[in-house]
């Protein structure tokens, strides 16, 4: 058996695996899309109906405002997300005491279940006993109906997932920094530059790679933002925070309108397509210093 | 070496000291993890009984002729235990049911089947709103794994149109041909003949696809403390001008609800409150806000649909009066009301911190647990129908005009009871229908309707007229009432094709007006939208087909010849 026949065998295991478990159900998936399927067409054979699936999701109000709820919230978690890691980042390239022993602590909600996080802080954000509407009634003087009005359950999601998700963006940062080049930073430093302007001109420019993919990694993942909205509003209130996914779970697994949830599925499979090109593309254009190099 | 050199060095770990650490933090992970198995196998222990009288009716259902002095109560159990005799010895049966209740009470029965019979009953339980999902996830994999299938009856048509149900004539006609023709005393009430009026309980295109095993009524709960508080009694009536009794009808209710609302400081039958005091807890969280919504829609006489064209009417003057109204009196509640679901509102009025609470009659049960409610609430709570409405549309369509509703009327109420099906992949038919027939019969039953954790509610006469029930708990024979009068005007769930979708697309929007995302009209005028677009999908003459059996409900009360009076002991 020659060399290239080998390699091929070597990849057969994982070729398969990607066709049973990832190609086959993307094509059928989109295969189901032209049909109407649904529990009461079971028995007469799932008639097909072309792009009917497409036009009744782009028609549909309800689409519209969970991808306007997904990007809204997708922008705002990511943001906060990158600033608390990026001023955690730059505290902890520092020494100082217990620094060891207080990094774990800090990547511990990144561990834990997602659907236990939201379950908690919906317990949090509780108008009658939550420790968060406590300390929000106590700072305001009024009762905030975090998870009965729709702007401030969205902010509550936000919060939720902030809280979950910036230690991934610390980690990532941390790294990011600590493989800094100091030559750079000590000499800007030594012709006198402050550490404000190290930071700006020195530093950031170097983590710009870092930072790009820490957001396209975490927004891609945040368009997907599903369990923390599951547990603590439900969508609610009314459609209010229901993300694009949550939309497409509801008509595939609640309703059970599968060829439906197909379509929207492939929506939403180029619209992230769409948002990570153009993402991309934009930090590629983003101008970048090189530390004076 | 310098000193952060030295101190680098020290606190580098061998790799030695390394291994050893990793592989202790592994045998403690794994100790830890084997001991919440083992710990996690072990049964809970059974709960004691309260004083009141689920022992009594437990130990009625072994020896039912001390309590009923007939055995003619047996006759459907002895039939499904002789039938399947010893020839399923060893057979486990399994079932897909509501969590917690289904296997806490299939749990407490079924050793009683499995002395009988040698069969085994596994019960899954899944959420309640998930039950239809998950079965539909089985039929249309064809897993086999259900023998036995729980559903909530607006999903039963979808299942069956999956192809994922059996229907029951041969198997009743086989083993017990007057199941639901039985009359008094032992037979189904006649809620069961409402649902579907003009033909026997759950048939759909001829055949029987269910047995019910839930009446699942809505009932007005109260502290019979408070509303008999004499300086409650008086204070109501000098403000208001009527006596203070249970409301029964929408204006009381709201004066009511208004009267009951105490802060903290203020006084209560005598006593000051520590903590804010409502009139009411009502379920207006997701999945919940809709059926308190049809209290009120269908009390002012409203129609889901035209049922010549299927256009909704949803969005008409009874829609926007309903939703109006139930916003009215949400102003009377809890700030965060509609984020209380079933648990947040029983666990309001149970904590004694609400004057009245609207539920399904497992409440009733649950209240009169002792474990389960505050001291100030163990033995004072009463029951009724829900309150109805003064102000009723008559309309005339399809050539049926409505009878309007005097004041005397109570609320329709918005019932969907809870089935049995029998599935169509099973690989053991006879044995689980066997089953089914035994556990819905009236004296198997008359456990799992009484059981305090058990969420099926009275469904046949029996139930209503045997002594053991009316003596069951404190008011127990005005729960059961209550439960009669509701079964006997009601408007169902919207139980035709894809029955589950319309009603979770009412909820939303009935969510988007009460927390004020979207106005009345706006809301209701989306629901229509997504009303029109799911007939539209479904095909119109298939659900007109399902729903003009059902139309009668909508348009009047029960027909005299269905009303039967309450069974006497």
């Amino acid at each position: 058996m020659g060399e290239k026949q080998v390699a091929y065998l070597l990849i057969l295991p994982s070729i398969i695996l990607l066709a049973v478990f990832t190609a086959f159900p993307l094509f059928f998936s989109l295969y189901l899309s032209f049909f109407n399927v649904n529990p009461s067409t079971t028995r007469s054979g799932y008639p097909f109906i072309g792009l009917n699936n497409y036009i009744q999701a782009v028609s549909d109000p309800v689409f519209w405002q969970s991808l306007f709820n997904t990007f809204y919230m997708v922008f705002f978690l990511v943001t906060i997300e990158l600033l608390i890691g990026l001023v955690l980042a730059l505290t902890f390239t520092e020494e100082f005491k217990f620094k060891n022993r207080i990094t774990p602590i800090l990547i511990i909600p990144t561990m834990v279940v997602p659907i236990a996080i939201g379950f908690t802080f919906k317990l949090f954000f509780t108008l009658n006993y939550g420790i968060i509407s406590y300390i929000g009634n106590w700072m305001t003087g009024a009762s905030i109906p975090w998870l009965i009005n729709g702007t401030y359950a969205t902010w509550a999601i936000i919060i939720t997932d902030v809280w979950e998700w910036s230690p991934f963006m610390f980690m990532m940062l941390l790294a990011g920094m600590t493989s800094l080049p100091q030559a750079v930073a000590e000499a800007a430093q030594l012709d006198g530059s402050s550490t404000v302007q190290t930071f700006i001109n020195i530093t950031l420019p170097l983590l710009r790679p870092i930072i790009l993919v820490a957001l396209l990694i975490r927004s891609i993942d945040a368009l997907k933002l599903f369990d923390v909205p599951l547990m603590l509003t439900g969508g609610g209130p009314g459609t209010s925070t229901q993300t694009l996914t949550f939309y497409i779970y509801n008509e595939q697994f609640i309703y059970y309108n599968q060829g439906y949830g197909a379509a929207t599925s492939f929506l939403m499979l180029v619209i992230v397509m769409v948002f990570t090109t153009l993402f991309i593309r934009t930090g590629a254009w983003f101008p970048g210093k090189a530390g004076g190099v | 070496m310098k000193m952060s050199e030295k101190k680098e060095e020290a606190n580098k770990i061998s790799r030695r000291r390394y291994l050893k650490y990793g592989a202790a933090a592994v045998v403690v992970v794994a100790a830890g993890a084997g001991g919440a198995y083992y710990y996690s196998t072990i049964p809970p222990p059974t709960p004691a009984p309260t004083a009141t009288s689920v022992s009594t009716v437990v130990q009625s259902a072994t020896s039912v002729s001390t309590v009923t002095q007939s055995a003619g109560i047996n006759a459907i159990a002895d039939v499904a235990v002789t039938a399947a005799g010893n020839q399923y010895s060893g057979l486990t049966l399994r079932a897909l049911g509501e969590t917690p209740f289904w296997p806490s009470l299939i749990g407490k029965v079924a050793p009683m089947w499995t002395g009988a019979t040698g069969m085994t009953v596994s019960v899954d339980g899944v959420p309640t709103y998930t039950m239809r999902d998950k079965a539909l996830n089985e039929i249309v994999a064809h897993t086999g794994y259900y023998d036995i299938i729980g559903a909530w009856y607006y999903a039963l048509v979808d299942l069956v149109e999956a192809g994922g149900i059996e229907p029951l004539d041969p198997y009743i006609e086989k083993y017990y041909p007057t199941l639901f023709t039985d009359g008094p005393p032992y037979g189904f009430e006649p809620m069961v003949n409402t649902k579907w009026p003009g033909a026997n309980a759950l048939k759909y295109k001829g055949s029987t696809y269910a047995i019910v095993s839930d009446g699942d009524p809505w009932i007005f709960y109260y502290r019979t403390d408070l509303y008999g508080d004499p300086g409650e009694q008086d204070a109501f009536k000098s403000k208001y001008g009527y006596p203070l009794a249970v409301p029964q009808d929408f204006d009381q209710w709201r004066d009511q609800l208004e009267f009951w609302r105490r802060k903290p400081g203020d006084s209560l039958a005598g006593k000051k409150v520590t903590a804010d005091f409502y009139g009411g807890s009502y379920m207006e969280a997701r999945n919940f806000a809709r059926t308190m919504f049809e209290v009120f829609f269908y009390s002012y006489g409203g129609i889901p649909f035209d049922p010549d064209t299927m256009e909704p009417l949803i969005n008409g003057p009874e829609g926007v009066k309903a939703l109006n109204r139930m916003m009215e009196l949400n102003s009377f509640l809890a700030l965060d009301v509609s984020t209380y679901d079933y648990t947040a509102a029983n666990n309001q009025f149970s904590g004694g911190n609400s004057a009245s609470y609207m539920s399904w009659g497992i409440s009733g049960k649950i209240l009169n647990a002792q474990a389960f409610v505050s001291p100030a609430v163990y033995g004072n709570v009463g029951y009724a129908p829900v309150p109805g409405s003064k102000d009723y549309t008559t309309r005339a369509v399809s050539g049926m005009t409505q009878t309007p509703v005097t004041i005397n009327q109570r609320g329709k109420d918005p019932i969907g009871p809870g089935v049995t099906c029998l599935s169509s992949d099973s690989k053991n038919k006879d044995a689980a229908f066997l089953f089914m027939l035994w556990i819905t019969s009236p004296s198997i039953s008359m456990t799992t309707v009484f059981d305090p954790m058990g969420s099926w509610d009275p469904n046949r006469y029996v139930h209503f007229s045997s002594l053991a029930a009316q003596s069951n708990f404190k008011n127990a024979s005005q729960y059961l009432q209550a439960q009669w009068n509701a079964q006997t005007f009601v408007s169902p769930d919207i139980a035709i094709l894809q029955g589950a979708v319309y009603e979770d697309k009412l909820d939303i929007q009935v969510l988007s007006a009460i927390t004020r995302q979207k106005s009345v009209q706006d809301a209701l005028n989306q629901v229509a939208t997504d009303w029109a677009a799911i007939t539209a999908s479904v095909g119109a003459d298939k659900q007109k087909a399902i729903y003009q059996l059902m139309y009668p409900l909508y348009v009047s009360p029960v027909p005299d010849q269905l009303r039967i009076a309450f069974p006497s002991s």
